[in-house]
């Protein structure tokens, strides 16, 4: 019976021993919330992650989360651009965009409603947690500017996709589950936080070199420009166009009008700007860095790339853009290429199997951009720049009576486009007399057309112009085609909420008149 | 006690000592033992009964052995065989028959953490032993499993050298981690891969809850007990056994040449309004034939060594075997090399420890085969029109195409070698503490780790495709993971009262990590010399990352086993798991179970039908878990690391909470119900049985998705969906040998089952697999099969212009020629007039209705037969590639749409028009892409014969001829019905063929020697 004894004993041990040591196991390899916001480096942690969502058009599902495509809500959505690809049912949602056969799980705007609103919740965490964290004051009301510019941004996209949408300001909310706040609120909370952001946040030259990205007191006036245009506040979006415009029109010393057209979208050498043009007000970042992977790499390179050069051939410009430019505007050539071109790296343009016979030379990767032998080069992807404001404000200075301001405006553009070509004779467009405020208004919207064509602009521009459904089937019936054609007016000015986001909040949020 | 034992030996050493000195009283006893059939029975023992001096039998099944005086009985043990005592008090000679053992009836089966006699089980269970699976040139023990357990779907993934298996027992139960749990000696854990089929023994599948409830937590999918070869008492044992096999593809996928490709591609573009690319078809005759260029035929060869023997106080079993075997796709190989020592000592007669031991390493060369832009798919897609090679030796492409893509240069420039060196196994002590009363206690371990070794060297094929900068991508995961077990076991006997207990505690730990490395800018040269593919070599991209995880379990557990007189049995099991995946709140679950059997053919109203040999009536409920269902961390509030940002020229790191914890998660928890019956009679001849049962998955984990505007992105996971499976089992047998010794049998085995999801947490959170292309395309939601197919359903084509405007609204640009799908549904659930996503539905199941298998054999004098036929039924298939083969653009075609796509009105009503922009989206997902499945396949055929002892005086000689996977009949159109899961076992991702690699026709001859 010792023996027995014995062996009970040691198995009482084994009892003891088989203790909380296996059922206690502290996330291994994973930060807790718990400490995350203590340091100032915390708080540039979180601050960095907000400007994460940024990288819009990513590629569904492969590289990269899904981002905002702007390249199909706002290219090919409009009479500027097909959406191209290796079939009908490649990348379907931009088929179903550009035929107006929106599904209300469409990919496209599934993406956007929750890549804005993750940007959303990371504006809201920076915001409701850095004021908590000990570091220097200066610093973090910059981080909190930051943030609340971001989070502007984001709402910007949303209601100007969706309409009315939920408004959010708190990473805390204990039910999410809210109803849909009228735009107009939404643009309120929108200029009240670019607002609050233009007054703290330092201009783009205040930033040091490895802070090139960050958003600027420039960026946050622009936007609010930019908003106010989209609000039809012409006053308030003339007054703070003004602001960031160089001279001629504007005093600012911060930006300018680059006079390389083509240059500006590079990712810029000794002979271009590029990246680092003056013209650039608001950028997202990209870097083809495998070497601190995962970086944002730009993936619109392979996107709209010409499929004899890897690329996947979409966004393929129209003939209805291309003819929209005036005889020998050298902005043509620089937007669009066709087979046989001669491109900036010296090859001979193959547009593979475009069905346009053009692809987006803005977007274009040259051979010297490659990077390890691919065409993601890394390139920023740009949202703002003084051409885009300068037409803006043009725009904006004739609803408000002010014709001297928009055609000196106006004609900088032409100008700058002019003289960006190489020897071209100043009969190319000449500089615009026309003082009729109507017909001024047609000649300013032609002109954002081109200067700005394929920068993701078009559609909600047709939108904010209320001519878009005219525009779209007009565009239909002369090149007897489906695209455009199912435009229905007062329905696909915006696009519909996510089924999903209306089943899972049981009725709470509500769906889009004519989904 | 103790003075007993003390006495006992010292007896036994004088004894001895006695026996020694007066060797007078020694005598010589010589004989023969012969076998039934009177073939002489080599390696038969023969012990002096009550002593530790034994001998066996030779060849010829003569064996001479010395007697000690005092003793006058002889013992003889073959395997196989029924125990005989033989009196030798006045006989110097003498000549024994055996007796074949009703093995059925005597059969000890595994039944986790001890055995019991098969005949006496009552929970449901399944399994084979080595005998069944010898000669079959299998790499992995779940092959081997295929068509002969009842209730258990085993696919082969993929045909690709050492790929994985999927194995669901009776059903999918979870839209989570559904693979078994695999316990190899008692080391729960082990992988599959890692073993070589012929080291082991047997494998018993606990399929019932009843069986498998106590492995608790880790129970719920199944359990697959395997047990490893050991050594006997004896005459020590040499094996050799080699084969080598041949291996083929088993049918091609029917494609266009390179003229029809030409003449197909230039129909799409006319139909979308575009310029033909090819002027002159005719002019490009047959192509490339690219399955011809990437298929070969494949060599593979199995050896393996093994000894064994032992005495009474100490057992070996030592085996080296090495498998090769080259893929029928070029490039792809897989080769194992296995050890394994396995011995047990008796100390004393109450102490007896052990071990057994297996190192294996592992090394595969992959070629990637999955979906669009894997070679597989490139070679179904690739233009034929293309040369793989040039005159010169250059690589084939086309200046001129879209489709430039060469498989055969890809593989050539594919370097994708994993290894994965694993060390498993056990140690063991058993003690008796007082009679009947055992104590044991084993550690087990698993410690391994897989290294993948990726290399894209630089080439240029032409200028679309090329690599400039070579880079070098290392991958480690590490693993290890110990368990030990402590328990007691106490087996008494009181009259007609027998009792089988057990208690113990088990502790389970796991950890792992993976550590991946990757640089650019290898020097040029290391595309032909593998020395220079180091990382230090790089110049540029050099990147870091990694990342670990550990889980634990503690677990008490018990048994009862009792039966009165042999009628009556039952069992009640009970364990209690903790987890350190499970939240603070419900770190805890139980796990009961009972069953109980009533042995009908002991009972005295049917003693006397002779025609029953066994008959046990049966059943059972039980509570089983699935901790593995969980990620490690789910209970916590973490922060994603990694959100990067770039500012200036530098990526900047950043972070954010992306997520939210559940500290309430607890288990998802299955309980089933099982009846059945065993049944054997008409003089053994005849088994069968049958079982019934319903399984019932709640508190199913599941991530449920959050709305969007809340930001979060990792849904948090909750306890909220349930799945039931019912499903019946059947299994009849019969063997005979007839007065001239023709032995045979036939058996044969089908199951059914019904899976289907009851409740989902959140209605309207159905859970859909998407697929860029199709769509959504499978959809797991309440009151359907999981992972049911989803998509439009087809009326066939549009003839006619009217046809369309009649129909309902389609698209912008539909014409005839393209789908006409059925109008189903719409916003107010009647028919809209318009197709929309809510006339998506459910177009198919991949779930078979049945599963059977069918073994037959026979065998003369050495000559040996057996036939092994296995199939499905029912279950439907989602042919995905499709969407590219078959899909109007610059891909390749296959000839379905050479010979029935619709070219005008009555042409076709079976395919579509060609037209590159395919304004309809015909090529959205619609049933049109599901297919019948169904196969029935003739999986092993073989013949073997016994070289007799008089020719090769060996104690095994044996040649045999095999093949595999001989016939398939199917109507499926693909390379192969047989599909797995593709996604790392994503358990949603089943029955879609995304050009899965076939499975090889193997063509093997082999030869068995033992000494």
């Amino acid at each position: 019976m010792k023996r027995l004894s014995y062996f009970s004993f040691t198995l009482l041990g084994l009892i003891a021993l088989s203790c909380n040591k296996t059922l206690e196991k502290r996330p291994l390899a994973q930060i807790d919330v718990s400490s995350a916001f203590v340091t100032q480096d915390d708080a540039n942690r979180a601050v960095t992650a907000a400007y994460n969502p940024l990288a819009g058009n990513n590629w569904c599902c492969t590289f990269f989360q899904p981002g905002y495509m702007h390249w199909v809500l706002g290219n090919v959505a409009s009479d500027d651009t097909e959406k191209g690809g290796e079939s009908g049912s490649d990348q379907l949602y931009a088929q179903q965009v550009q035929l107006f056969n929106i599904p209300a799980d469409n990919d496209a705007t599934r993406f956007a409603w929750s890549t804005e609103y993750i940007g959303i919740r990371r504006s809201n965490i920076v915001l409701d947690n850095i004021p908590g964290i000990t570091m220097n004051e200066d610093l973090k009301k910059r981080f909190l500017a930051e943030a609340k510019f971001l989070r502007a941004w984001y709402y910007m996209n949303l209601v100007k996709t969706f309409g009315d949408v939920p408004l959010i300001l708190s990473s805390k909310q204990d039910d999410y589950n809210i109803a849909r706040t009228p735009k107009q609120q939404i643009y309120a909370q929108i200029i009240k936080d670019l607002t609050e952001a233009e007054s703290v946040l330092p201009e783009r030259s205040a930033y040091a070199a490895a802070d090139h990205g960050r958003v600027t007191k420039g960026a946050a006036q622009a936007y609010l420009g930019k908003t106010y245009l989209y609000i039809k506040d012409y006053a308030k979006a003339e007054e703070w166009f003004a602001k960031v415009l160089p001279p001629p029109v504007g005093s600012s010393s911060q930006y300018a009008l680059d006079p390389d057209y083509m240059g500006m979208f590079l990712r810029g050498n000794g002979s271009t700007t590029g990246e680092m043009s003056k013209e650039h007000i608001f950028q997202v970042k990209f870097l083809n860095d495998a070497g601190a992977s995962p970086a944002n790499n730009n993936n619109i390179g392979t996107t709209f790339g010409s499929r004899a050069r890897n690329g996947w051939g979409f966004n393929l410009p129209t003939q209805d853009f291309v003819a929209a430019f005036e005889p020998g505007d050298p902005r043509l050539w620089h937007t669009v290429y066709k087979n046989g071109d001669v491109m900036p790296d010296g090859e001979t343009a193959n547009v593979g199997n475009s069905t346009t016979g053009y692809l987006t030379k803005k977007y274009f990767v040259p051979r010297f951009e490659f990077i390890n032998g691919s065409v993601q080069a890394g390139r920023d992807d740009i949202y703002m720049r003084v051409g885009k404001a300068m037409l803006w404000y043009a725009e904006a200075a004739n609803e408000n009576g002010n014709t001297v301001g928009a055609l000196k405006a106006l004609n900088e553009i032409r100008r700058r486009a002019r003289e960006a070509g190489v020897n071209v004779p100043a009969i190319v467009l000449p500089p615009i007399t026309e003082t009729n405020k109507d017909a001024l208004r047609a000649i300013i919207w032609r002109e954002q057309r081109v200067e700005f064509g394929q920068e993701y602009e078009r559609f909600f521009e047709l939108v904010r112009q209320g001519r878009v459904g005219t525009v779209l089937r007009a565009y239909a019936a002369k090149y007897n085609t489906a695209k455009g054609q199912g435009f229905r007016d007062g329905i696909n000015e915006i696009f519909p909420i996510p089924q999903s986001e209306l089943n899972l909040s049981k009725g709470t949020v509500t769906q889009n008149p004519g989904f | 006690m103790h003075a007993k034992f003390i006495y006992r030996r010292w007896g036994l050493v004088l004894l001895l000592i006695l026996a020694y000195t007066f060797s007078y009283a020694q005598k010589r006893i010589t004989g023969t033992i012969l076998s039934e059939n009177n073939q002489p029975a080599s390696g038969a023992t023969v012990t002096v009964t009550g002593t530790q001096v034994a001998t066996q039998t030779d060849a010829t099944g003569k064996f001479a052995i010395t007697v000690p005086a005092g003793r006058n009985t002889l013992t003889v043990t073959s395997v196989g065989y029924d125990v005989q005592t033989i009196n030798v008090t006045n006989v110097a000679n003498v000549d024994v028959t055996l007796k074949t053992a009703n093995a059925a009836l005597e059969q000890v089966v595994v039944v986790g953490y001890g055995t019991q006699r098969r005949s006496d089980v009552t929970g449901a269970i399944g399994g084979v032993t080595a005998k069944e699976i010898q000669d079959e040139p299998v790499l992995q023990i779940g092959q081997a499993l295929q068509g002969k357990v009842a209730g258990l779907q085993i696919n082969q993934n993929s045909g690709a050298p050492g790929s994985g298996l999927l194995i669901r027992v009776r059903g999918t139960g979870t839209v989570n981690n559904s693979e078994p749990l695999y316990v190899v000696d008692g080391n729960p854990n082990a992988n599959p891969i890692d073993l070589n089929p012929d080291q082991i023994e047997s494998i018993q599948v606990l399929k019932s809850a009843s069986a498998a409830a106590i492995y608790g937590a880790q129970g719920a999918n199944g359990v697959v007990l395997i047990t490893t070869k050991q050594g006997r008492s004896g005459r020590s044992q040499l094996d050799v056994s080699f084969s080598q096999g041949l291996q083929q593809i088993q049918k091609y996928f029917p494609v266009t040449n390179a003229r029809e490709y030409a003449i197909l591609y230039n129909e799409g573009l006319k139909n979308a309004g575009q310029q033909p690319l090819y002027p002159n078809p005719d002019a490009l005759g047959e192509g490339t034939n690219w399955q011809k260029e990437v298929f070969q035929v494949a060599p593979m060869t199995d050896v393996s060594v093994s000894a064994s023997g032992g005495s009474e106080f100490s057992k070996f079993y030592f085996s080296a075997g090495y498998t090769k075997q080259e893929g029928i796709l070029r490039g792809s190989s897989f080769d194992r090399l296995n050890l394994r020592i396995n011995s047990s000592h008796n100390i004393t007669n109450a102490i007896r420890v052990g071990q057994n031991l297996s190192a294996s390493v592992a090394k595969y060369k992959q070629i990637s085969e999955f979906d669009f832009g894997s070679v597989l798919g490139n070679t179904l897609t690739a233009n034929p029109e293309v040369r793989a090679k040039n005159p010169d030796g250059t690589w084939g492409f086309s200046p001129t195409s879209l489709n430039s893509a060469n498989p055969l240069a890809t593989i050539f420039y594919t370097n994708n070698d994993t290894r994965r060196p694993v060390l498993n196994g056990n140690v063991y002590a058993d003690v008796t503490v007082i009679k009947d009363l055992v104590f044991r206690s084993q550690l087990n371990f698993n410690w391994g780790y897989t290294e993948q070794k990726q290399f894209s060297p630089v080439y240029f094929i032409s200028a679309t495709s090329q690599n400039q900068v070579a880079s070098l991508s290392e991958t480690s995961n590490r693993f290890r993971e110990y368990s030990w077990a402590n328990t007691l076991t106490y087996n008494k006997t009181i009259g007609d009262h027998k009792f089988d207990l057990l208690a113990g505690i088990t502790n389970q730990e796991s950890y792992s990590q993976n550590i991946v490395a990757t640089a650019q800018g290898l020097p040029p040269a290391a595309t032909d010399n593998e020395n220079l593919r180091y990382l230090n070599l790089a110049i540029t991209g050099y990147n870091a990352t990694g990342g670990a995880g550990e889980w634990g379990i503690l677990s008490y557990l018990g048994r009862v086993n009792y039966n009165y007189a042999g009628k009556y049995f039952s069992t009640i099991n009970f364990r209690r798991d903790g987890s350190s995946r499970f939240g603070e709140n419900n770190k805890f679950g139980n796990f009961p179970s009972f069953s109980v059997g009533w042995k009908l053919s002991e009972e005295n109203f049917l003693k006397q039908a002779g025609w029953i040999n066994n008959l046990m009536l049966r059943g059972g409920w039980g509570s089983l878990g699935n901790q593995n269902s969980l990620p490690n961390y789910a209970f916590a509030y973490l922060v994603a690391p990694n959100i990067n940002y770039n500012f200036g020229n530098s990526v900047v790191r950043g972070q954010s909470q992306t997520g939210v914890g559940n500290p309430n998660l607890k288990w998802e928890s299955t309980k089933e119900t099982n009846i059945g019956f065993d049944f054997r009679g008409f003089n053994n001849k005849v088994t069968a049985s049958f079982d019934l049962y319903h399984k019932l998955t709640t508190d199913m984990l599941l991530q449920v998705p959050v709305l969007q505007i809340s930001g979060i992105q990792q849904s948090p996971f909750v306890n909220g969906g349930s799945v039931v499976n019912k499903g019946i089992e059947i299994m009849l047998g019969y063997e005979n040998r007839t007065a001239r010794g023709f032995d045979y049998n036939v058996s044969g085995n089908i199951a059914f089952n019904r899976n289907k999801v009851t409740q989902l947490s959140n209605t309207g959170s159905s859970i859909f697999t998407q697929r860029s292309f199709i769509g959504l395309l499978n959809v797991t939601q309440i009151g359907s099969p999981i992972a049911s197919f989803y998509g439009w359903k087809t009326d066939g084509i549009f003839q006619s212009q009217e046809e369309v405007a009649k129909h309902a609204r389609q698209s912008n640009g539909t014409a005839p020629g393209d789908w006409r799908f059925v109008d189903i549904s719409g916003p107010n659930g009647v028919p809209d007039g318009v197709i929309t996503a809510l006339d998506q539905t459910i177009i198919g199941n991949p779930w078979p209705k049945f599963t059977y298998g069918f073994n037959a054999g026979g065998s003369y004098k050495g000559l040996e037969l057996k036939l092994q036929l296995q199939g499905t039924y029912g279950n439907d298939i989602f042919q995905a590639f499709n969407f590219r083969t078959e899909g109007a653009n610059f891909f390749n075609y296959t000839r379905n749409v050479w010979e029935n796509r619709w070219t005008g009105p009555g042409t076709s009503n079976k395919l579509p028009r060609l037209n590159t922009s395919d304004p309809n989206n015909n090529m959205r997902s619609s049933d049109y892409y599901v297919e019948d499945g169904s196969y029935l396949r003739l999986r092993n055929i073989q013949l073997g014969y016994r070289i007799p002892g008089r020719i090769l005086k060996l104690r095994n000689a044996r040649v045999y001829l095999s093949v595999q996977n001989a016939l398939t009949f199917t109507k499926y159109s693909g390379f192969d019905p047989e599909i797995g899961s593709n996604r790392n076992n994503d358990p949603l991702y089943v029955g879609i063929d995304e050009t899965n690699y076939p499975l090889p026709r193997i063509y093997t001859v082999g030869i068995n020697l033992g000494l």
